[in-house]
């Protein structure tokens, strides 16, 4: 036996097999039923010009496919401040209880410095509390940078090609002017984007939508940042966002930059939530967990209330990145297409409406 | 004729004999002479030349003044009593040949008849004068019961290591024997001559005449033989260890075999290995370690060459860090072990390096498709001083660039380690040995994160042999294991430095007052330095502030004794204690809490200094180890184990596995060392002349106590880490059962283990018992050797375990930002999918052949022939407005293929 060429053939063999190499793949639900008789009670305090106070109470769906949550609705819900102040807060859609709040507020001041917490009654008499959450200023976003880059992903067929990708790292304080404590930040982020129909090269009679889409995005991750883990006052470059340049960019693409401030608490709640959404199974996954909410059933403190109530400033940056910077990218529809070609085009290429969060109507801060 | 050389005495004796046998009447010789001023040594001569009588005497047992004697026709009867009577000596006439002049109260004494059976029997051989034959005793000092005891000694020509398991077989009598732990083996044969064959695997045979005189020890060695090397390293037992020896739960691994199995990529992995045995098994690939019976990572103390190794693995958890090529013998303990072993709860892996070859360099080399290997040896001083020296190293990353994963196409992995053993015998009874080991691994994954971390050791090691009874091994050693885990990139970009020294000093002697009964005793002490965490920002815009931990000191010591005892041939006790004390030392802060014995964050209410020595705790713990065989027959046991095992150094972490970089933990005041009772039972029967071993053990062990986390505990760089840890009772029991055909041309083993592992910790699933992450209820290996012939070797390796648990969402809600957030079970109430797997290898090896100078083989190996997609872990995502999704990551996901090429020198 020639072992040289047997070598050469196996080890042709062994490349051949490595390069199916794949180690990800889904497989069926496990049999996780919910049991839990428990409920979810979340809401924000938003300091503002009004101030608006949000909070949605349901109870768990199943981690499975078909099941959604069930609204509680006719709760009664009062925001209350450390100083005995309360307003109460109307339902608004069902299982939604909202309510703007002045400034002139004659009841509930809502102020920089002041705690504030919910308190929720069942229908069915059971009575549940949040902590007092301190509403802590935000420092002011200082600069936000936008970065084209270019890295190799999977395409569909499992085929390695180079894509481009926008970074959005950030420049922020981390500490409000005159005050020397170090914030705890979160930031959200949302995308708006111009979607036009097709048009038909030979019917040019046709009416052609342009829609514009608002899409709340990096939902799969929670950025937060605790300034004291900082070594200097001021955050740098700080990474919050990689999105591909997609048909997204093709015709405009504005990002909306949300820096919220925290009080510790919700810092370690949002922290917690990170770690059990943003997973990938590796070896160096912290195990998960269930994450404790600060709200307590009054009757029965051991129950475990899911969610969390927080109060929050915010300062937002919105910023443009034209078709050029998003150098070019590949439109999902053509702006103008041959009959055939219209009618092999995604449905939302014909109605641009269909899509979920679109509108004609263009934005104030769209600008051309 | 005659001899005045002392040392050729025996020689000429053995010419005699064939004189002695004809005649009483030379006795009646007469003689005529007249001696003047003549020492009695001429005279003799004189005698014996006029006679023609051939007189044997030792000329140093003879008076050298000269004396002056006449005689005239007196017999030689008269004359030597004559000549003698000034001195302690005798005669004795044998046939008409000769005269022996021998010490008179041998003579008195008188001999048997077997003596003179004996003396005949030698006397008709030709071959007597061969300088080939071994004489056991004098021929002036025989044995009045024509019986003598022999003992001796087989060791290896090449590194001059004892023997292990050879078989000393007496031909003429159909008698036989193995050697021991120690070569050693003991004979009682009939006076006279025999025949000693000596067979041990991997060598030539040894024929060997002896002549047996009386008492007396013999060494034998044995060269290499004809076939495979490797076969020869390990087999480190005798034909019927596991049911003979008293320790329950140990095991012998086979180097050998292990070289046989089929491979990851090329790489012989000792660890791998250790997996087909019953109660071993892993969290997944590319997990750090192995866990025995249910014990976590941490729990097992891996020993190379009285060295500690406290990261086993390399490439996370991919390869081992043992050098299969330099390794004489591993044995694993687990759960019962001698009392010479401690610090650890579940089970002891202790490795022996071989020593170098004292008579000639060889070269030993491998290389596969990720990693090569080469190793040197040879003498120094030619029969006094040896070298070992391996080092491998990986050339891996060609691989990653075939993934199909950019972020694996982008990673690197590297490790190297080195080893050096070297011998100095300065005579029989010392030996010097220096051992060192190096290892690095360097792992980045994506530019994002990545480890670097390494051991460094060192130890020598004095052996001296006082008697046949008593021996000592006195060792120090000191080590440092490094460990950065690198952030690369952003803000975040850090390095965490988190490191481990010791300094370990052990003394163990052994006395063997009987046949029956031996003795081990000693100490040792170990002085840990741990530093537990030192972050620092890497690259410019790093925001990571700098913190380093103060670090820790403490001195664990024990002093131990054990004994084994063949109360009879049935009964065999192995029972001992080991007394352990622990200090932890300053200098050192230590917080102060309300409740000292659940500490939090929360009720933190202060801090204390300790300065520099004060101890801050101590602890000491009497650990009993006993273990009993009764031997129902010659092949059959019943074993019976117990021990109490102390842990003082533990591994902090929170992940799936163990990392490079998790942190080792020094008890402390708020950190109890855990501790553990072993119980474990057995039954222990081989077939066929011990071709097929079986075996079923049952095990129980209990910790009290051992730590968990809170829920999302911060365990980086954190001075309370204490209040990271809640503390709780855990257990796991099992049955272990395992059959094993040990050679012929088709050989393997079938195990089989049931095991559970469970554990009750305040705070965690309401205080109630949950399941261990180690919780593995079923787990068979079946492992089939085909060898039609020494050349070519098939090897067959399946696997099939329960999944382990894991904690799945059993709810979710949407949060106001449209992150939707899993509620999680309790702690591990759900399990991965179960695993399973099929190995196969071949290896080709040219056999040796006389007059050629090296030999090489070919080992193609497939890990994971039918590519099954083995879960290490199972995640789920949910995304707004989408179905959740239940993601399984498997690690090895496909087939792997690989080849590689062995070279050796003979």
């Amino acid at each position: 036996m020639n072992f040289k060429i047997v070598y050469k053939k196996i080890l042709l063999v062994c490349i051949l097999a490595l390069g199916y190499f794949a180690c990800l793949d889904e497989i069926p639900l496990a049999n996780s039923e919910n049991t839990l008789d428990r409920i979810m009670i979340r809401g924000k305090l938003s300091y503002g010009t009004p101030s608006m106070v949000s909070l949605a109470i349901s109870d768990l769906s199943d981690f499975s496919p078909s099941d959604s949550p069930v609204p509680i609705v006719d709760a009664i819900v009062l925001l209350k401040s450390a100083n005995g102040e309360a307003v109460a807060i109307p339902m608004t859609t069902i299982g939604s209880y909202e309510l703007a709040i002045p400034s002139n507020h004659p009841t509930m001041p809502i102020e920089i410095g002041q705690s504030y917490q919910v308190t929720v009654q069942l229908p069915n008499n059971r009575n549940y509390e949040s902590t007092l959450e301190p509403l802590i200023g935000v420092p002011a976003i200082k600069a936000v940078h936008k970065n084209v880059i270019e890295r190799p992903v999977l395409d569909d067929l499992e085929n390695i090609e180079s894509r481009l990708f926008l970074e959005i790292t950030l420049d922020t304080p981390l500490e409000l002017p005159n005050n020397p404590n170090r914030s705890f930040l979160k930031w959200e982020f949302e995308g708006t984007y111009r979607f036009p129909e097709s048009a038909i090269a030979t019917e040019p009679l046709k009416p052609v939508n342009v829609c514009y889409n608002f899409d709340p995005l990096n939902l799969d991750k929670v950025v937060v940042f605790d300034g004291n883990q900082a070594a200097q006052p001021i955050l740098n470059n700080h990474f919050l966002l990689e999105e591909p340049l997609d048909f997204r960019f093709y015709r405009g693409f504005y990002l909306k930059i949300v820096q919220q401030s925290l009080s510790e608490g919700a810092f370690k709640y949002w922290k917690e939530l990170n770690t059990i959404i943003d997973r990938d199974g590796s070896f160096f996954e912290t195990l998960p967990a269930i994450v404790r909410g600060n709200f307590k059933q009054l009757e029965n403190p051991a129950e475990i209330v899911f969610g969390y109530f927080y109060t929050t400033m915010e300062d937002s940056i919105r910023i443009f990145i034209s078709q050029d910077e998003a150098e070019f990218p590949t439109p999902m529809c053509r702006e103008v297409a041959d009959r055939e070609t219209f009618n092999s085009q995604p449905n939302l290429c014909r109605n641009c409406l269909l899509k979920a969060g679109s509108t004609v109507n263009k934005p104030d801060f769209w600008i051309n | 004729m005659a001899s005045k050389n002392p040392l050729s005495i025996l020689i000429l004796l053995i010419c005699l004999i064939p004189f002695l046998a004809e005649g009483q009447s030379i006795l009646d010789t007469k003689i005529t002479e007249n001696f003047q001023n003549q020492p009695i040594s001429s005279i003799l001569e004189k005698i014996g030349q006029t006679n023609q009588i051939s007189i044997f005497y030792k000329a140093s047992a003879l008076p050298t003044q000269p004396i002056n004697i006449a005689f005239d026709l007196k017999p030689l009867s008269i004359v030597l009593p004559e000549l003698l009577k000034e001195t302690e000596l005798g005669f004795l006439a044998y046939r008409s040949y000769g005269i022996l002049i021998l010490p008179a109260k041998i003579i008195e004494e008188g001999y048997t008849a077997e003596y003179y059976q004996t003396l005949e029997a030698v006397s008709t051989k030709e071959e007597l004068a061969n300088k080939n034959t071994i004489n056991i005793g004098a021929i002036d000092n025989l044995n009045p019961s024509g019986k003598a005891i022999i003992e001796g000694t087989v060791q290896a020509e090449s590194t001059l290591e004892a023997i292990i398991g050879a078989t000393v077989f007496i031909t003429d009598l159909n008698q036989g024997v193995s050697t021991d732990e120690k070569g050693h083996f003991r004979l009682e044969v009939p006076l006279g001559e025999h025949e000693l064959q000596i067979q041990y695997l991997g060598h030539e045979d040894l024929n060997q005449l002896i002549k047996v005189y009386n008492n007396g020890a013999i060494a034998l060695t044995l060269s290499q033989g004809a076939v495979d090397l490797d076969e020869v390293i390990i087999t480190a037992k005798t034909a019927d260890f596991n049911v003979d020896n008293a320790q329950i739960g140990l095991t012998n691994i086979d180097v050998a075999a292990i070289k046989k199995l089929p491979t990851f990529l090329g790489e012989t992995d000792i660890i791998k290995g250790l997996l087909l045995q019953p109660g071993v098994s892993t969290l997944g690939e590319g997990a750090i370690g192995f866990n025995v019976r249910g014990g976590a990572v941490d729990q097992n103390l891996v020993i190379q060459n009285e060295g500690i190794i406290f990261n086993s693995s390399h490439a996370l958890g991919f390869f081992s860090t043992f050098n299969a090529d330099l390794i004489k013998k591993i044995t694993l303990y687990k759960g019962s072990m001698p009392a010479q072993y401690g610090g650890r709860l579940a089970s002891v892996l202790d490795v022996e390096m071989r020593d170098g070859d004292f008579q000639g360099v060889k070269v030993k080399a491998g290389i596969g498709p990720v990693s090569g290997r080469v190793s040197l040896e040879g003498p120094i001083i030619k029969g006094k001083s040896s070298f070992i020296a391996g080092f491998r190293s990986t050339y891996s990353d060609w691989v990653l660039n075939l993934i199909k994963v950019p972020e694996i196409q982008q990673s690197t992995v590297f490790f190297y380690d080195a080893n050096l053993n070297f011998t100095h015998r300065f005579n029989e009874k010392n030996t010097l040995i220096f051992s060192a080991y190096a290892s690095h691994d360097n792992f980045g994954f994506n530019q994002d994160f990545g480890f670097d971390y390494g051991t460094k050791n060192a130890q020598l090691i004095y052996k001296k042999t006082f008697s046949e009874k008593l021996f000592s091994k006195l060792s120090v050693g000191t080590s440092r294991y490094e460990s950065t885990q690198l952030e690369l990139g952003g803000t975040n970009a850090s390095e965490l430095d988190i490191n481990l020294n010791y300094y370990k000093l052990k003394e163990l002697v052994t006395f063997l007052p009987t046949k029956k009964l031996s003795i081990h005793g000693g100490f040792s002490s170990i002085w840990y330095r741990v530093e537990p965490g030192a972050i620092r920002p890497r690259g410019t815009i790093s925001q990571i502030i700098p913190k380093s931990l103060e670090f820790e000191q403490s001195l664990e010591s024990a002093v131990f004794a054990n004994a084994d005892w063949a109360i009879s041939p049935a009964w065999l006790v192995s029972a001992g204690l080991r007394l352990s004390h622990y200090q932890n030392i300053g200098p050192k802060t230590v917080f102060q809490y309300v409740d000292e014995t659940a500490p939090t964050l929360e009720s933190t209410i202060g801090n204390q200094r300790f300065e520099k020595g004060k101890s801050i705790a101590t602890y000491t713990q009497l650990e009993p180890r006993f273990s009993l065989r009764y031997r129902l027959n010659a092949s059959t046991s019943i074993k019976a184990g117990y021990s109490r095992t102390a842990q003082y150094l533990n591994q902090i972490f929170n992940t799936n596995t163990a990392t490079p970089s998790s942190q080792w933990q020094l008890s402390n005041a708020y950190i109890k060392p855990l501790r553990a009772h072993n119980f474990s039972i057995g039954y222990f029967r081989n077939f066929d002349n011990n071709i097929w071993e079986t075996s079923m053990e049952t095990y129980f062990r209990s910790i009290d106590p051992l730590f968990d986390y809170i829920d999302f505990a911060n365990l980086t760089v954190n001075e309370q880490i204490e209040t990271q840890l809640v503390s709780g009772i855990g257990r796991s029991y099992g049955l272990e059962m395992s059959i094993k055909k040990t050679t012929g041309n088709i050989h393997g083993a079938l195990s089989y283990t049931f095991s559970r592992s469970d554990q009750k910790v305040a705070g965690i699933n309401e205080g109630q018992w949950y399941l261990s992450n180690l919780d593995k209820p079923h787990d068979i290996s079946l492992l089939v050797n085909l060898q039609p012939n020494q050349r070519n070797t098939f090897t067959f390796n399946f696997n099939y375990a329960s999944g382990r648990p894991t904690t799945v969402p059993i709810a979710s809600y949407q949060e106001n930002n449209g992150v939707v957030v899993p509620i999680y079970s309790t702690r591990n109430q759900f399990r991965i999918p179960d695993y399973h797997r099929l190995d196969f290898a071949y290896t080709r090896g040219k056999g040796y052949k006389k007059g050629k100078k090296f030999k090489t083989s070919w080992t193609f190996s497939i890990y994971n022939v039918y590519g099954r997609r083995n879960a290490f872990s199972v995640f789920y995502s949910q995304k707004p407005f989408k179905s959740p999704k239940a993601n399984r990551l498997s690690i090895l996901g496909n087939a792997f293929p690989a080849i590689t090429f062995n070279f050796e020198s003979i």
